[in-house]
């Protein structure tokens, strides 16, 4: 075989890696983000391979496995996320694609990870999973709350201005409507948290724990703070919930465009503490001519704050992909199908 | 009971191909392409694609792809899939 698959030294090659991702995934400053992504992860090193055509000397492909701690039922983990996975155009006929998707099993094998998981955002990135027959462990779905609807009606209406004008006035005063309606029954304090993750997140994760049954991002303030404080590509803001000043739940978003993203929900007590947290960040960019909130949520996780915060579900978006070894207690533990509460911050690369 | 094949002429098999290509594809109608074009620059076939095409060399000539297999050089365009076709017939699949 002219092409083959093998390992990048990710100080050496570095620029080599970036270039193929530029030329296939234009829209992230990947140059700008390597540092953060690829070498000061906490959680360790990303592993990286090139698909490499001998003919030429060059890669024709690239896929990562970005390091994860995750609780696999009880037990905290070394997990691994498959991200930044490319392929040349001329060289999308699946079998560099199936040998790097081969490739990033690797570190189960080796034991270095307890698991791997993958998340193809549409039905063609399982071309390879179906090649290595391999099924989805869960699939990701997409609410949305709508705020206004000044661009929804314009993409239906277009210059009809009279007509846009009114309706667009009397939709966002229908929608203003929609406000919290249990804030007050719980006592909780709702605020913006600025700065670091402190090691009250640490303690909240601990006491959420494991369940037997669930798989989950961790979310310790080393994870969190990699994350969500030092991604040079997005910025994010943070409201907390507590009670009698201990941290409750907390939920982590972004705003780009008029668009806000909740990429992550974590409380004790939920759905109480979660419908809280989503009701004020709605509130917050009510002010602010945000025109949507999505949240992305795993098919076992609750969503019936969502709910009753009117998000409505809108379409089924990644699939997860789950490598478990080919025996052991981990593969047991996904032949069981665990429930897998993930949301959009579990599935960024 | 397992399926046996008869050799089929290159000619055949090029219309055979072709015809799958071309029902199956939007882009490859639309865009009229030959026997040389590249299906995958130009995005007439991705992975998933080639792995209907896979499905389709296998049930209509019997001859299945491994992975070291699954490489431009086979996949490219209508006239390096029937030759590779008439290469697996050759070795005996």
């Amino acid at each position: 075989m002219a092409i083959f698959v093998r390992p990048v030294d990710l100080y050496s090659e570095r620029d080599q890696l970036v270039e193929v991702l530029e030329r296939n995934v234009r829209d992230l400053p990947h140059a700008h983000r390597f540092d953060w992504l690829y070498l000061k992860n906490p959680a360790g090193m990303a592993w990286s391979w090139f698909a490499w055509d001998q003919a030429s000397e060059r890669a024709v492909g690239v896929a990562s496995l970005f390091p994860r701690f995750m609780w696999v039922g009880k037990d905290v983990k070394a997990c691994g996320q498959v991200g930044d996975f490319a392929v040349d155009t001329s060289h999308r006929c699946l079998g560099p694609a199936t040998a790097l998707q081969r490739a990033t099993l690797g570190p189960v094998q080796n034991g270095a990870i307890a698991l791997c998981y993958d998340c193809p955002p549409h039905e063609r990135g399982m071309a390879t999973f179906r090649r290595l027959h391999m099924e989805s462990n869960c699939e990701m779905h997409r609410y949305v709350r709508l705020l206004r609807v000044d661009r929804w009606l314009t993409a239906r209406l277009g210059t009809r201005k009279r007509l846009l004008g009114a309706l667009t006035r009397a939709g966002n005063f229908l929608l203003g409507f929609r406000t919290r309606h249990t804030r007050s029954a719980t006592g909780l304090d709702i605020a913006a948290h600025l700065g670091s993750f402190g090691e009250e997140f640490s303690s909240l994760d601990q006491e959420a724990g494991g369940d037997e049954e669930v798989i989950r991002g961790r979310r310790r303030a080393e994870d969190l703070n990699w994350r969500y404080n030092e991604d040079p590509v997005h910025r994010y803001r943070v409201l907390t919930a507590r009670r009698g000043g201990e941290l409750k739940g907390f939920a982590i978003y972004s705003v780009t465009d008029h668009i806000a993203q909740i990429v992550d929900l974590f409380s004790l007590e939920t759905p109480s503490v979660d419908l809280e947290l989503v009701e004020a960040v709605v509130e917050e960019l009510k002010s602010e001519s945000v025109q949507s909130v999505d949240f992305l949520a795993s098919d076992g996780r609750e969503v019936s704050s969502l709910k009753k915060a009117h998000f409505r579900y809108r379409s089924r978006t990644e699939r997860v992909v789950a490598y478990g070894g080919e025996g052991g207690e981990v593969r047991t533990f996904l032949d069981n199908r665990p429930r897998w509460t993930l949301g959009r911050g579990d599935v960024m690369a | 009971m397992k399926k046996t094949f008869e050799p089929i002429p290159p000619d055949v098999v090029r219309q055979r191909i072709r015809d799958f290509i071309l029902r199956n594809f939007p882009l490859a109608k639309k865009r009229n392409i030959g026997d040389d074009h590249h299906l995958l620059e130009a995005g007439v076939i991705d992975s998933l694609g080639v792995l209907e095409v896979v499905g389709f060399l296998e049930e209509d000539f019997g001859v299945s792809a491994v992975d070291d297999e699954l490489v431009p050089e086979n996949f490219k365009s209508i006239e390096s899939l029937v030759s590779f076709v008439g290469r697996k017939n050759s070795a005996g699949r």
